[in-house]
């Protein structure tokens, strides 16, 4: 009976906050937005072939966490859906809207539900993330993490609207990042959050382009920064300047081949705006080699020097909603240093071990992961983040977390 | 019509006759040209064949002489929508979903496409059997009923090829490669390629599916079918940008 009336309770309280979601979630605001334009721009030139594609994925991924500081394991499970709408008129006009619904259940009788509030957390102009149900220990989140309008004629292109901004030349920490950097951790969410932005792209050449962007976010500091990248010599190398947040930030990245493998590097150097001095920056850099062996064995190494000293420790890198990681502040403070051996052994089955190791603040991890092809487009992954820290005078502490991800994708 | 038909039928006959006289280079350059065009534009269906199982990706291709090579993957839907540029001797990735350029080095290009027996190299033809290699005739053989040139490919001592050796049957009658034996640095055979289904694409006739066989591995094998393919269309060297990269569909 008490069951039956907490479960009357909870649909009672969801349906509630369902309306109220729906009637006043921003979200669907903007989507019918979007879908008007899809409209119009379909209505206004019916010689313009439209194209509307979706695609995305759903994946199912429950995990296990075990802690050498509590005694108990955790149980979580993810459901988690993505959905990419996109219209295309003719060769000038793109606009997209991608949606990202979780559902998060954790399998304790724990309240967290202030760990829920942290779902919403959106630190674009305006909140496109809501908590559509959520109870002590489960939540239904939904986010939308682009939704831009592109327009391109001749070598211009301008883009509006929540975007993913990628500077990044390296594949684990990037410097050069400065609007989307992204937690290599957070592995089951590829897209990364999009920032709002205005971007204006000029393509110089075949292979080269200045941009310039413009982002508002919620803490209502804009960051405006322009980037040349350019090709001389087989390598792609571009220099950026600007103001990120607080910072004035300068900084240079490349791509290019050492050895016939492939050679990248990001620096930055960021300087506090209001005392302006050259020596009161910090330094971020990160260099990575990475090779494919004629077996199909690929190598990346990767090296990253993270001269903030924000305080961070190894048990808040794992928890992507509190650690936040910024182009100024990819990782732990110091050096760290990466290294990843990944091997197909058949094409659907593929293996890999990665490894992270940042001495200045005592932590190892260990990523390593299985992934196999079940069916042209269903994927099965089994992957753990094996992590050791030390806060002395405290002794090694241990997490690990295992997950099995199945995902298919449309 | 008959008049067309007539002068494509002398054309062949001429090509023939001439071709009596060519060298091991020119009848790789003819089958090469023919196979290429100045430029191209189509659609193919890449299948992956093993005992057990077997998966498709198809892609819009383009490319202009040597130099210029862009593929756009159509499906699988994980894969839908990455593009690779080749220009020269540079090759990039773009992957839409996280907005990023790979720049692709030397070390990936000669390694297995998608888990395919076809390399990044095969896809883009960055390396050039007329160009990277050294040419010798020896003798014709008669294959699946069509009579070839057997023409053996010696690598350049500083081309950046993964083969040591290739063995390759071009048609007399057509100049299509027919078949070709990859041989390992070695000398040991690895694959085998055999083409079948000419037929008609834009204006000219062409083997339309292409058997790649690892000799190790049983029960393996990669085949590629052109759905579609037109040649010598008018394509701008621009096209082939990484602003393009992000638009073409």
């Amino acid at each position: 009976m008490r069951r039956m009336a907490t479960l009357n309770m909870i649909i009672a309280t969801a349906g509630k906050r369902i309306l109220n979601s729906l009637f006043s979630g921003l979200a669907i605001i903007w989507i019918a937005i979007f879908m008007s334009i899809c409209l119009q721009l379909k209505a206004q030139d019916t010689t313009m072939p439209c194209a509307i594609t979706l695609n995305g994925y759903i994946s199912e991924m429950p995990s296990l966490q075990f802690s050498s500081i509590a005694a108990d394991y955790e149980f979580s499970n993810q459901l988690h859906n993505r959905l990419n709408f996109k219209v295309q008129t003719g060769t000038h006009l793109t606009a997209a809207l991608e949606l990202r619904t979780r559902f998060y259940y954790y399998g304790s009788d724990t309240n967290i539900t202030s760990y829920y509030k942290l779902f919403e957390q959106d630190a674009g102009v305006v909140g496109l993330s809501k908590n559509i149900i959520s109870g002590n220990n489960y939540v239904l989140n939904m986010a939308v993490d682009r939704l831009w309008i592109d327009y391109s004629t001749g070598k211009w292109q301008f883009t509006l609207g929540r975007q993913r901004i990628n500077w990044g030349q390296t594949f684990v920490w990037n410097p050069n990042d400065i609007f989307n950097t992204y937690n290599y951790l957070d592995f089951d969410y590829v897209e990364k959050p999009g920032s709002d932005a205005i971007r204006v792209q000029y393509y110089t050449s075949e292979t080269s382009k200045a941009e310039l962007v413009v982002k508002a976010d919620s803490s209502r500091k804009p960051s405006v920064a322009g980037l040349y990248r350019f090709n001389r010599r087989n390598y792609d190398i571009q220099f950026l300047a600007g103001l990120a947040g607080e910072d004035v930030v300068i900084g240079s990245g490349w791509s290019g081949q050492l050895a016939k493998g492939g050679f990248r590097g990001e620096i930055s150097y960021f300087i506090p705006a209001k005392k302006f001095s050259l020596s009161k920056g910090e330094l971020t850099s990160s260099i990575g080699w990475d090779y494919m062996f004629k077996n199909s064995l690929f190598l990346q190494l990767e090296c990253l020097y993270n001269g903030n000293h924000a305080d961070s420790t190894g048990i808040n890198i794992l928890d992507n909603n509190s650690f936040k990681i910024s182009a100024q502040n990819p990782f732990l403070s110091g050096f760290s240093y990466f290294a990843s051996a990944s091997f197909p052994v058949t094409p659907l089955f593929n293996c890999s071990l990665a490894g992270i190791i940042n001495p200045e603040n005592k932590v190892c991890i260990i990523v390593p992961s299985l992934d196999y092809n079940l069916l042209q487009n269903l994927d099965i992954s089994f992957l753990a983040q094996l992590i050791g820290f030390k806060t002395p005078p405290n002794p090694l502490a241990t997490v690990s977390i295992w997950f099995l991800r199945i995902k298919y994708s449309f | 019509m008959k008049c067309c038909w007539l002068l494509f039928v002398l054309a062949l006959i001429s090509g023939y006759v001439a071709a009596q006289n060519y060298s091991a280079k020119e009848i790789v350059k003819l089958a090469d040209d023919k196979n290429r065009g100045l430029s191209s534009k189509g659609e193919m269906t890449m299948t992956i064949v093993r005992p057990d199982w077997s998966r498709s990706v198809t892609m819009k291709s383009w490319s202009k002489e040597n130099d210029f090579a862009m593929v756009l993957i159509t499906s699988p839907a994980k894969e839908k929508g990455q593009v690779f540029l080749k220009r020269r001797n540079e090759m990039w990735n773009w992957v839409p979903s996280i907005d990023k350029m790979v720049k692709i080095p030397p070390s990936m290009m000669m390694q297995s496409w998608m888990g395919s027996d076809f390399t990044n190299d095969d896809l883009v033809q960055q390396s050039s059997i007329v160009k990277d290699y050294t040419h010798k005739l020896l003798g014709r053989e008669k294959i699946r009923d069509l009579e070839c040139y057997k023409i053996e490919l010696i690598p350049l001592p500083d081309a950046t090829v993964v083969w040591g050796k290739i063995i390759t049957w071009i048609s007399t009658s057509g100049f299509d490669l027919w078949k070709s034996e990859y041989y390992d640095e070695d000398m040991e055979l690895v694959n085998v390629e055999n083409a079948f289904d000419i037929k008609k694409m834009g204006d000219r006739l062409i083997p339309t599916r292409m058997e790649i066989v690892p000799v190790a591995k049983k029960g393996q094998k990669t085949i590629l079918v052109i759905n579609n393919m037109l040649f010598n269309i008018p394509i701008e060297e621009s096209f082939f940008s990484q602003q393009n990269m992000k638009k073409v569909k």
